[in-house]
């Protein structure tokens, strides 16, 4: 029914433009760049934290929060980074810069604050699910968090083509990634993926990001099948609260990979929708 | 105890409720103390600090309170779930977060 090429968008095009997004603060780079680095001791991150009072201020109302609640009053950043562990005040520290750093664009159909619902609530998820596989959970956070990265990407450079897709999506009541490449013949993936090497994200966030909607790619991160399923996990439980969402396709290879039971399900949906109740008043 | 406590959406908030909780302001400052009754010109000022959801008090019983979110909870699941067909891992995705939303309500 769109035979028109005016909302086409070319892939160089989109390079071009992802250069010219403003950059990041430098701590939040280092973190969202350097998943592996354990180096940074806590002092250290203190350090650098006490100089964003923002941040400093949600990590103590985290630390104080009903879900890490303890008897005592968190007052100091130190007692907060010490209670909270170096792992989650990075990636407090990787989330508040990316939600509120990134221009908002002027997109009327974009909810931007559901897209940030459901960027949180995935990466709590895919956390939950890294901790019940045992893997190494530092990583899940921060794939989930980015997996849907190239939506944010699409909507900042191309306002007027994204709110085109919407309202194809919304008309014809298909899945958000057909109705991008129906209009602009790009979708949130290749978008994603050209924001990733640009910003240098490691391999395994690549592959989250590249693998999110088909986990069954060879050769893929066992990441991607991960944030897939918290993916799915958070339309389920409606965390973003659009009021059209849909659960996206699920894959039977992906979800063989997990192989979790029923049990461990009810766990993971319980455990995600407290953390992410605690994060989300907090961040957002 | 006969008291239930709930969170309850803003705009669903009339005056004359009774606030269960401490309403916090994003800093961590008390705004308003549990306990006191919301008059119109306080739901007022609560909208200016971008709070959107209040603790408050209800006098629904317990039960039918239970039975009303646990029915809007499926009717979401039944939406959400709307075009899977019969596809395997989906279905059961759907069992499971049935079985996990009548477990919360129980």
């Amino acid at each position: 029914m769109t035979d028109n090429t005016e909302f086409k968008v070319q892939l160089d095009d989109m390079v071009k433009k992802i250069k010219d997004l403003p950059t990041l603060p430098e701590v939040a780079m280092e973190m969202l760049q350097n998943l592996e680095d354990e180096e940074s001791s806590l002092d250290m991150v203190t350090e650098k934290i006490a100089m964003d009072h923002s941040i400093t201020a949600k990590l103590l109302r985290l630390a104080n929060s009903s879900y890490y609640g303890n008897n005592s009053k968190v007052v100091t950043l130190q007692q907060a980074t010490a209670m909270l562990g170096v792992k989650n005040v990075k990636n407090l520290i990787r989330l508040t810069t990316l939600a509120n750093k990134f221009p908002t664009a002027n997109c009327p159909a974009f909810n931007f604050k559901a897209f940030w619902r459901h960027s949180i609530a995935t990466a709590v998820c895919a956390e939950q699910i890294s901790r019940t596989l045992h893997m190494k959970h530092d990583f899940a956070f921060t794939a989930g968090l980015l997996h849907d990265i190239g939506r944010l990407v699409l909507v900042t450079c191309y306002p007027t083509n994204y709110d085109e897709v919407l309202r194809y999506q919304e008309r014809t009541e298909s899945h958000l990634i057909d109705a991008e490449r129906s209009i602009m013949h790009i979708d949130h993936v290749d978008a994603g993926l050209a924001l990733a090497i640009h910003w240098n994200f490691s391999e395994a966030v690549c592959d989250a990001i590249r693998g999110h909607h088909q986990p069954e790619q060879e050769n893929l991160n066992a990441l991607a099948s991960v944030v897939h399923i918290a993916n799915v996990i958070v339309h389920a439980l409606d965390l973003s609260q659009d009021q059209n969402d849909r659960l996206p396709l699920l894959s039977q290879a992906a979800w063989d990979t997990l192989g979790l039971g029923e049990a461990d399900y009810l766990s993971i949906f319980h455990e995600t929708e407290m953390r992410f109740d605690s994060l989300n008043q907090i961040v957002l | 105890m006969n008291k239930h406590y709930r969170y309850l959406p803003l705009s669903k908030v009339t005056p004359g409720t009774v606030l269960a909780d401490d309403l916090l302001d994003k800093v961590g400052h008390v705004l308003l103390p549990a306990g006191a009754t919301l008059t119109e010109r306080m739901l007022q000022a609560i909208a200016h600090h971008d709070i959107h959801q209040l603790p408050v008090e209800s006098d629904m019983s317990g039960a039918e309170e239970d039975t009303e979110n646990l029915a809007t909870r499926l009717d979401r699941i039944e939406k959400i779930f709307r075009d899977i067909g019969d596809s395997e891992p989906a279905s059961i995705l759907k069992s499971y977060v049935i079985n996990y939303r009548k477990g919360e309500y129980k």
